[in-house]
């Protein structure tokens, strides 16, 4: 009797904990808002609402403020971006689905041993998958990198063409953020794609379509709902993208009225003067505010998600349409714009390709020759720069914010899964709070670590873990959520009817069976960690380049720069860049094996189930 | 289907050849323009663009402060490394960074003569060359700062680290009433002293670092940090021992220890490829406020 009692206490509590754990993302999102606009307040008030969100003259020596240049600036160029991403992202997934063979059908005849051999190796390639690769470790480059490619690359180029020979500036900016939207808009429009039934497909090409009809006339619109879905996905990433347009923007807060008109964003404003004020100031205030109003703009992007009705859930052909919005669909539509539109999509695929394929050369090209032992692990006693702080510090951060943001997302998801009934309104609110979180631009996480966590622990490790727990969380929760609705309902209930509590089965049954989920989870939150940087510069802080050193970095109460943020101060010094390449290279092959591990762990799932 | 992913291959290739070699290209035009176009200017807040805009007044008695605005002419660099970067990368392109961070630099940028006069510490000294400010540290109190924060404190009134400052920097005597002591080798057990604030002082505190931590091999000197206005809370928030500001205290920063180390000298820096030798105040107050372009020769 004392046990039952004893196991109903232990369910009781522990279901609280997992309660508790959920409401972490309101209280992080509160938390947010709730620093964020209490310290904005006496310039909103000062200056005045109005005249802050549409002054256009942001001047420090004469403490006038007024953001309206930069506002105009990142919605112009975010649009820009979005249009040019937005059409190759789109275009790309199409290829992928549609026209991406599986395989490889090089033929060889020679007889060259070697090349028969190369070109065996080359064919048994799956393609598609290749190319999902290719996507994802485009999504898994740091921001950084694809600053240091703009500057170098694009801004260069552009500058052949300005007739000033500047280069920075409004179409810069738009074409690196374009490069970098492109993963996102790419992978959930290739969802969608897949999500639309198959026999919308079969059926056109059974009227007598051609391929490229059935494609474009009637899967193209049938999926509108989840590609508009993934462009307004990739509005917000650009919105919230920080380090690449600082290094590519010029940073003047100019109206963008030319393609090379040196500009400011909302997100570059808070990072380019938020290390030159005085704390307690007007002008930090206005800084945060301008962070505010960042941050009301990705919150409004985001919900606007929510108004995009739901066609197709589900993977393609699992669940069939009902009701008549078929019946809209003309199956009579001919024409060679579909064909045309198919070789399109090929030039799109290729320009994801070349684009990945220039970002990797040029990092690996100006870094590889400059890698040596004694950067990558060089002591204190080693002269030249070393990398050995910056992994330590790197390391440290992943540690510290695993070991609070995994028991807190992973206690989440369980309550989510096993706790909250499914549909109920609690879940609902939970879930958009998480989804929330998961929108927020890295800046703001920044400004918010910067207001309320330096000011705990001082800049230091500390703090930048702390920052990156909230910045983590949501990719946790979710990605532990799906392993745990993975697991069979029938494993839990023949644990229950083998007596065990509800907390035992979770511990014992559930959780060691959504394993190899929890474990994708935590590479996830690695690669996120390591290609941060904006929300780390201001909360761990950023060393000088030589001045790092292996003492200083072990202990965590101090400030430290990870890799990435290592990479970025090559920049902000003005150093030669060959290390911060050769820092690029080690982030690069970081990333390319996080995304390795994530993949074959699927794989073994896939293989089991 | 084969002939369509051989197109893509080949597409791929071409374009993929046709931006390297742009790339390449980029970084080497020779001869440098043959005007300057485009101003870099600091961020707002920066020390040195405080300094700059206040110093640069024209014939007509108007100080850059009062007017400088925005304009497409203007770049905004948030540290002393991204002008250097910019300035290097294009010869049509005019900024200003601490005079002690041009010789670092020289094999991309060169500092040009301001109003005729060099852009040398001897210039300074002599009260002719008119872009110069102060460079202080913040420090929260004297008693409270540890023993080897001392010692370096110290060691930056020494004559060994005068000799240091005064390769590219003007050093500043110990005032009479200062607390700080004489400098004496540290005894104390392994120690670390952190600075952060302005990287204008970056350059400075990196030199006395290294030949501070040659005699005191129990101290390690640490700095970093992207701006003047970080000082004060790193120094408020115990991360740092001493805050690096390019400019005179003020607002919040009066109420902490403050002590002038040395005075520093602006340097409008150009590409070294560039043709311009010498700049007026009115060619740079006009380059700024209006976007006049000046003719390099």
């Amino acid at each position: 009797m004392v046990k039952i009692n004893k196991t109903k206490f232990q369910d009781a509590s522990a279901k609280y904990l997992f309660i508790l754990c959920a409401c972490m993302s309101i209280v992080a999102v509160f938390g947010i808002i709730g620093y964020i606009l209490y310290d904005s307040l006496p310039a909103l008030r000062e200056i005045g609402v109005f005249k802050f969100l549409f002054g256009s003259v942001w001047k420090f020596s004469s403490d006038t403020y007024g953001i309206l240049p930069m506002l105009v600036s990142t919605v112009v160029v975010t649009l820009m971006a979005v249009l040019l991403g937005g059409v190759v992202g789109v275009f790309t997934a199409i290829f992928m689905v549609f026209w991406c063979p599986d395989k490889l059908r090089v033929r060889y005849s020679g007889g060259n041993a070697f090349l028969k051999k190369f070109v065996a190796w080359l064919n048994r390639f799956n393609l598609r998958a290749v190319f999902d690769q290719v996507i994802k470790l485009l999504a898994g480059i740091p921001s950084v990198i694809y600053g240091y490619f703009g500057l170098q690359i694009v801004v260069r180029a552009m500058a052949q063409i300005d007739p000033n020979y500047r280069g920075f500036g409004a179409l810069s900016t738009c074409i690196v953020l374009a490069i970098m939207i492109v993963p996102t808009i790419t992978s959930l429009t290739k969802n969608a794609l897949e999500a639309v039934p198959e026999h919308y497909y079969e059926g056109a090409l059974a009227v007598g379509n051609s391929k490229a009809q059935a494609v474009f006339n009637i899967v193209l619109p049938a999926a509108r709902s989840g590609i508009i879905s993934a462009l307004i996905l990739g509005i917000g990433r650009a919105v919230g993208e920080t380090m690449a347009v600082q290094m590519v923007s010029g940073g003047t807060a100019n109206f963008p009225t030319g393609l090379f008109v040196s500009i400011r964003t909302l997100t570059t404003n808070i990072v380019a003067e938020m290390g030159e004020v005085v704390s307690g100031s007007l002008h930090e205030s206005a800084l945060i505010a301008t962070g505010l109003v960042l941050l009301v703009l990705v919150l409004l992007i985001n919900f606007s998600i929510n108004l995009v009705p739901k066609e197709f859930k589900g993977k393609r052909g699992v669940k069939v349409l009902h009701g008549d919005a078929s019946a809209e669909i003309v199956y009579t539509r001919k024409g060679v714009i579909p064909e045309i539109l198919k070789y399109f999509t090929m030039v799109c695929a290729a320009l994801v390709v070349i684009s990945l394929a220039a970002v990797i050369l040029f990092i690996l090209i100006n870094g590889i020759p400059h890698i040596s032992w004694n950067f990558l692990f060089g002591g204190d006693d080693y002269q030249g720069n070393s990398l050995l702080p910056a992994f330590i510090s790197t390391g440290y951060m992943i540690l510290f914010t695993l070991i609070i943001a995994l028991p807190l997302g992973i206690g989440a998801a369980v309550f989510f899964v096993e706790y909250a009934k499914p549909g109920s309104k609690a879940v609902k609110v939970l879930r958009t709070f998480t989804d929330t979180l998961a929108g927020v631009p890295s800046i703001v996480f920044g400004l918010f670590g910067y207001l309320l966590f330096t000011k705990l622990v001082g800049r230091s490790i500390f703090a930048g873990a702390f920052t990156m727990v909230l910045v983590v969380l949501p990719t946790i929760i979710r990605s532990t959520e799906e392993s745990l609705l993975a697991v069979p309902m029938a494993w839990r209930e023949a644990s229950y009817g083998l007596g065990a509590g509800k907390i035992r089965t979770i511990f014992r049954v559930v959780l060691p069976a959504a394993f190899p989920g929890i474990a994708t989870a935590t590479v996830l939150a690695i690669g996120r960690i390591i290609s941060e940087s904006a929300a780390l510069i201001y909360t761990s802080g950023m060393l000088s380049v030589d001045s790092s050193s292996v003492s200083m970095a072990l202990n965590p109460m101090n400030s430290g720069s990870t890799l990435t943020v290592f990479m970025y101060s090559f920049f902000a010094e003005g150093l030669a860049f060959e290390e911060a390449y050769a820092t690029a290279v080690v982030l690069l092959v970081i990333t390319a094996l996080l995304n390795l591990i994530v993949r074959s762990i699927e794989k073994r799932v896939r293989k089991k189930g | 289907m084969k002939k369509n992913i051989l197109a893509i291959g080949m597409a791929a290739i071409g374009v993929l050849g046709a931006v390297t070699l742009a790339g390449c290209n980029g970084g080497e035009e020779g001869a440098g323009a043959a005007y300057i176009t485009t101003a870099i200017a600091r961020t707002a807040g920066s020390g040195t663009r405080g300094a700059f805009d206040e110093l640069v007044i024209n014939s007509e008695g108007e100080a850059l402060e009062d007017h400088i605005g925005e304009g497409d002419w203007i770049l905004t660099a948030g540290t002393t490394g991204q002008v250097v970067t910019q300035v290097g990368d294009n010869s049509a392109f005019l900024g200003y960074i601490s005079m002690g961070s041009v010789d670092a630099n020289k094999d991309k940028i060169k500092a040009v003569k301001v109003n005729g006069v060099d852009a040398t510490v001897a210039e300074v000294l002599a009260g002719n060359y008119e872009l110069s400010r102060p460079f202080n540290l913040l420090y929260e109190d004297y008693a409270s700062l540890s023993d080897a924060a001392k010692n370096f404190f110290a060691y930056i009134y020494s004559d060994a680290a005068a000799e240091i400052i005064g390769t590219e920097w003007i050093a500043f005597d110990k005032p009479a009433e200062s607390p700080v002591g004489e400098y004496t080798a540290y005894t104390g057990a392994k120690a670390t002293v952190t600075l952060h604030g302005s990287t204008s002082l970056q350059p400075m505190i990196k030199l006395l670092k290294e030949a501070y931590e040659d005699e005191n091999p129990n101290v390690t000197i640490v700095y970093g940090g992207s701006g003047s206005g970080e000082a004060q809370a790193a120094v408020e928030d115990g991360s740092a021992d001493f805050g690096m500001i390019s400019r005179a205290p003020k607002g919040g920063e009066l109420e902490l220890g403050c002590a002038q180390v040395a005075i520093d000298g602006i340097a409008v820096v150009v590409n070294k490829n560039s043709a311009l030798t010498n700049v007026t105040f009115d060619q740079l107050f006009d380059l700024f406020v209006e976007g006049t372009k000046i003719e390099c020769k």
